[in-house]
């Protein structure tokens, strides 16, 4: 049963013998990648009439919970 | 004349007042109306918040004379809400119709993608000097040079020459005399040591020496031999010299006509002057590599007396070019005489190496004779280094020709598009050349301008059939993509945008496991892949090949082996073309399509190969929807 990451100390990934696997590094690896291209011009993407819609679907990505009001998903922190 | 007020007696309807102060209520009213739904937006039953203004000019209007007897709408005329021409906002037309071909369309992508993508690296270039980001900064200088796969582009032999052709040209009574020079800078002779660097002719300042050979040359050859300048080739390379300096030398030599004839300026190529020339020794370093000190001591008599034993020598070049191909000996520059041959001058340098070769016949004139060796060493040196870069590109090296294989071994990993340029046209000419350069070899004839027009016509020239005939036939059968290559440059020779797209990366190595994947599926579907850059910009054919990775007939199964072998090929042949396939108004659904059903690896490579451009293809409305 996995628990919550916030009753942990350590985030989710830190914890003791958490290890990603190789289609999780594929992809945490991508998500670098793009988050570091992106951030350089986040203000350009932001105030653009279609950058600003990558901006959202890349922060509904990392998104906790549907609503402000839910709890956190599993592993979301 | 006929005012309102008559007009509204005229027209009197049945229920209209008797009296004449209740009929002109009635018109006031009724005009007000039509002010009021016009300008004022008010109701004819806000007659009585009529302001004193409205009401003078109501009088007004009812007292102005009406023209062709029609009742005014509103009291200004069209002309008057008719800008005039000097007010008159005029919106450009539209330069260029939308695109319908899909070169086009590929080609406003390709545009739009770019403009896009110059602003946003600049942009992000001082972003990152200001932030200091040493992995992006690295990344964004890498980004143009090394990262960017090398493509072979037929094209830019045509472009390029054609850059070159527009360039100004001198004219032939030397009032550009100084471009002349200029263009002329880029030859090299030899210098006093034993490596070989053809001269500089550049000179600031035209000395009198220059003037007296132009002066001899044009009493010569005539007015259309303005700009012709002879350069020697000091026999420098004698027995004497020892098997080091022999290297040294084929490697200078190989060197010079590498970067004349496959592309590079000679300024770059240019050897340095070495210590041995620094030392002042040998016999070569007492004589003067420089033109001016060159031709210091030849008055024009003895330029005469040279073009003289040229002239004598001409009839024999006029019969040797009568075995050469017509379509080779096409430069009639000097009065028609046959005798000049392009040297391996290619399509987009071809100025600096349209040489011509005479023999002087009179040893005494040895400044102006080159040695058998060195003429030798140069046709071969010239020859190898067109067949090390033709080799060079080759994958497969027991299909080698065993004679060129040892040039090849230290070849270029890479092939690039000067030297297959230089290699289609001096393959062409290359009997030519080697025929007249050892039956006429000593005084070089450097006629640049001129010439190099007559070498673009001529390399113009060169069929494409003939082009394709000169390339091995190995090339050919690399998995379809040199015919594939010629096949789209072949009709893109117009447009720069045009073609670009649809070389993708023909010198690529496919991969093994490509190759295996590619080995499942069948011809046409290999020929689809080849042919990429052509579906992926039309409406049926993004259709097509999203019909063809979609595998309707398994959904919510996995993929069989072929439609997954097809969609790993489709990506790895898509990669050079990704970015514009994305914000193509077509090929973002077949993006889309693609990143649904790829791998992780596929989606990484396809990552990897747009994150310099993932910012223009975001802000792009076809784009947004891919990222």
């Amino acid at each position: 049963m996995i628990q919550k990451a916030k009753d942990k100390e350590a985030p989710f990934e830190e914890m003791p013998g958490f290890v990603f696997a190789e289609i999780h590094s594929l992809h945490h690896k991508v998500l670098t990648q793009v988050i570091e291209a992106l951030s350089i011009q986040v203000v350009d993407l932001t105030i653009d009439m279609h950058g600003n819609h990558v901006i959202q679907s890349l922060l509904m990505v990392f998104k906790a919970s549907e609503r402000p009001q839910d709890e956190d998903n599993l592993g979301s922190h | 004349m006929q005012t309102l007020a008559d007009l509204a007696d005229k027209y009197k309807m049945d229920d209209q007042p008797k009296d004449e102060a209740e009929g002109l209520a009635q018109v006031e009213q009724w005009h007000f109306g039509a002010y009021s739904s016009s300008s004022c937006g008010l109701s004819n039953s806000d007659d009585k918040k009529m302001s004193d203004w409205s009401k003078h000019l109501l009088e007004m209007s009812l007292k102005t004379p009406l023209k062709n007897g029609k009742l005014p709408y509103t009291s200004v005329s069209p002309q008057q809400l008719t800008p005039q021409k000097d007010q008159m906002i005029t919106f450009p037309k539209k330069a260029i119709a939308s695109p319908k071909t899909p070169e086009e369309r590929q080609s406003s992508s390709a545009n739009m993608l770019k403009g896009a993508g110059n602003s946003q690296l600049q942009h992000s270039k001082s972003l990152v000097d200001i932030v200091g980001c040493d992995k992006l900064s690295k990344r964004l200088h890498h980004q143009a040079h090394v990262n960017q796969p090398k493509r072979f582009d037929v094209k830019d032999m045509f472009s390029k020459s054609q850059e070159e052709r527009d360039e100004p040209k001198p004219d032939l009574d030397g009032t550009q005399a100084d471009h002349v020079h200029h263009l002329q800078g880029n030859l090299r002779i030899k210098d006093a040591t034993n490596n070989i660097v053809l001269d500089d002719l550049h000179h600031d300042q035209e000395s009198e020496n220059d003037k007296k050979i132009d002066l001899a040359l044009k009493n010569y050859f005539g007015d259309s031999i303005k700009g012709l300048r002879v350069a020697k080739i000091e026999s420098l390379i004698d027995s004497q010299h020892d098997s080091k300096k022999k290297s040294d030398h084929d490697k200078t030599c190989s060197s010079i006509f590498s970067s004349n004839l496959f592309g590079k300026s000679s300024s770059e190529s240019a050897s340095p002057p070495s210590k041995h020339s620094a030392a002042g020794t040998g016999p070569a370093a007492e004589r003067s590599p420089n033109q001016e000190e060159l031709f210091q001591d030849q008055d024009p008599k003895t330029l005469a007396l040279i073009c003289d034993v040229i002239d004598s020598d001409n009839k024999d070049s006029r019969e040797n070019a009568d075995h050469v191909p017509a379509s080779n000996v096409q430069n009639d520059l000097n009065g028609g005489s046959n005798h000049q041959a392009i040297a391996g001058g290619t399509a987009t340098h071809f100025n600096a190496m349209t040489l011509f070769a005479y023999q002087g016949q009179d040893e005494s004139q040895s400044n102006f004779s080159m040695s058998s060796s060195l003429r030798q060493a140069l046709v071969e040196d010239q020859a190898a280094a067109c067949h090390q870069n033709i080799w060079s590109m080759d994958p497969a090296p027991e299909q080698r020709n065993p004679a060129m294989q040892k040039e090849a071994s230290a070849g270029h990993p890479q092939m690039n598009s000067s030297a297959l340029n230089s290699t289609l046209n001096l393959d062409v000419q290359q009997s030519v050349t080697q025929m007249q350069a050892n039956q006429h070899g000593g005084v070089v004839f450097l006629d640049q301008d001129s010439m190099g027009q007559c070498a673009f016509e001529n390399a113009q020239t060169i069929k494409f059939d003939e082009f394709a005939a000169e390339i091995p036939q190995q090339l050919l059968q690399y998995e379809g993509h040199c015919q594939g290559e010629i096949n789209a440059s072949n009709s893109s020779t117009q447009d720069n945008s045009e073609g670009q797209i649809a070389n993708i990366s023909a010198c690529e190595v496919i991969p093994e496991q490509i190759q295996k994947q590619m080995s499942v599926l069948t011809q046409e579907e290999q020929q689809i892949l080849y042919r990429l850059d052509f579906y992926c910009f039309d409406q049926a054919g993004c259709r097509m090949l999203q019909q063809m990775i979609q595998d309707g007939d398994n959904k919510g199964m996995p993929q069989s082996p072929s439609r997954r072998a097809f969609l790993d090929c489709l990506i790895h042949f898509m990669l050079p073309i990704a970015s514009e396939v994305m914000v193509n108004q077509f090929g973002n659904y077949l993006c889309q399509r693609i990143m649904e059903l790829a791998e992780s690896r596929g989606l990484e490579k396809i990552v990897n190969q747009i994150i310099y451009d993932l910012v223009p293809i975001s802000l792009n409305i076809h784009g947004t929807r891919v990222i």
